[in-house]
């Protein structure tokens, strides 16, 4: 059968079967069976398959388990970016050199960050290898789209804070981060409903692109079929199952997740206490108070370890990829 | 009298004695040890004269599967083997002795009439 069929009748397939099955299948059909016969069984067994669907796809759990916390991790470099940069050039960094509460606090998320990004990168480096391997051996350019979906996502972002710093005269980056009162603002920065219009722009493309870098590096790892990874080293062969690989990893980054959140949490209580009217100024992006920032970071770094600590467990049960 | 062994002939020739339960007839095949599809198709035939189609193959492949009766191992090539496990095993067994009773009792029925 040649590859066009044997890809027309996989499509006839459910998504979620597709998801698991297609790849193999499609292979299966090029390699093999041909004719009218065969069409039509394959045919009427997908047909079969959208009446009687599998009940759902325990092979399929250990990819969605690190999809779902490389997802929430994704949503955790947006919150801290939100935490750092509220700080960042404030009052609040000279409180922090003042406070010990503070800076430990401050030193715990610091930890924590280095932490999931090891994870992250532990995890990254042989799925997304293997998933570009995947693309490109099996010629599935929906896998390379979404793979492409987090470094097109960052290139646009940074094309249009470089564009609008450009069409603004070049004194001001249009950063939420940077909207700021016009009692702060320097005179040559753009008024402040210009700072308030691009500063929202740069926010919600952010977010939209954030949600489609998300989306897409949950389908692509989805609609991978991972196979052993194969190297030598210093004369010595390895081979790597990238999803296997990726759940020790997946559980370091669930775990510097959690204490992130922690160290945000115990951050924002003392800087309550210890720097109020530093914590109550307004730092925060576009143009709130930094405890309001802090509350927005707080949520995300919550709602973000909550959804990988209910998922995490899941990489420790015994199952086939 | 007609004997057992007139009947099956008989009715093989006319396609009767094709046994089809894709599940149990893929479990079958790999208890002789992890096979692809094609393979699977192949020696399927060859035990008991039934040609799965590749969508009923599947159909009872994603099905042992979901059920932890097979197991996938790693690609060769763009072929994917599967193994039964020690689950599937047990099945096969109990499936096979049920039917081992039902064929024993049945024969007997047939070669009293």
């Amino acid at each position: 059968m040649n590859r066009r069929a044997a890809r027309l009748l996989t499509s006839l397939y459910p998504r979620p079967w597709r998801d698991r099955y297609g790849a193999e299948f499609e292979a299966f059909l090029v390699a093999g069976p041909r004719g009218l016969r065969a069409f039509t069984n394959v045919a009427l067994s997908a047909f079969c398959e959208h009446l009687f669907p599998l009940g759902g796809f325990k092979m399929n759990r250990l990819p969605r388990s690190l999809g779902a916390i490389l997802c929430a991790y994704l949503v955790v470099i947006a919150a801290g970016i939100n935490f750092y940069l509220t700080i960042d050039d404030s009052s609040l960094a000279a409180a922090m050199r003042a406070n010990p509460g503070l800076s430990t606090a401050w030193n715990v998320v610091t930890l924590g960050s280095v932490a999931a990004l090891l994870g992250a990168i532990a995890i990254l480096v042989p799925l997304a290898f293997g998933a570009f391997w995947f693309a490109l051996r099996e010629k599935r350019r929906d896998v390379l789209i979404r793979l492409l979906a987090t470094p097109m996502a960052a290139a646009v972002l940074a094309a249009w804070v470089i564009g609008a710093f450009v069409f603004l005269g070049k004194h001001w980056a249009p950063l939420p981060w940077a909207v700021l009162g016009d009692f702060a603002a320097p005179a040559d920065w753009p008024s402040l409903q210009v700072r308030w219009l691009f500063g929202g722009l740069t926010s919600a493309l952010a977010a939209a692109l954030l949600a489609a870098s998300s989306i897409g590096m949950y389908q692509a790892i989805q609609r991978t079929r991972f196979d052993p990874l194969r190297f030598t080293l210093s004369h010595r062969p390895f081979t790597i199952h990238p999803l296997r690989f990726a759940r020790i990893p997946g559980m370091v980054l669930t775990a510097a997740m959690a204490v992130m959140t922690l160290g945000v949490l115990a951050w924002g209580l003392a800087a309550n206490l210890t720097a109020t009217s530093a914590f109550h100024a307004y730092s925060g992006p576009m143009h709130t108070t930094a405890f309001a920032s802090w509350i927005g970071s707080i949520g995300v770094f919550a709602a973000a370890s909550v959804i990988a600590l209910r998922t995490a467990p899941s990489l420790l049960k015994p199952a086939g990829e | 009298m007609r004997s057992t062994q007139h009947v099956v002939e008989i009715e093989n020739s006319q396609g009767y004695g094709h046994y089809s339960d894709p599940p149990l007839l893929v479990l079958a095949s790999l208890a002789s040890g992890p096979k692809h599809g094609h393979a699977m198709i192949e020696d399927i035939a060859g035990m008991c004269g039934t040609r799965l189609g590749p969508g009923t193959l599947y159909g009872a492949i994603s099905r042992l599967e979901q059920q932890g009766l097979i197991e996938p191992l790693p690609p060769e090539d763009r072929r994917q083997p599967y193994r039964i496990t020690q689950a599937g095993l047990r099945t096969l067994g109990a499936k096979l002795t049920t039917l081992h009773q039902f064929a024993s009792v049945g024969l007997k029925r047939l070669e009293a009439l």
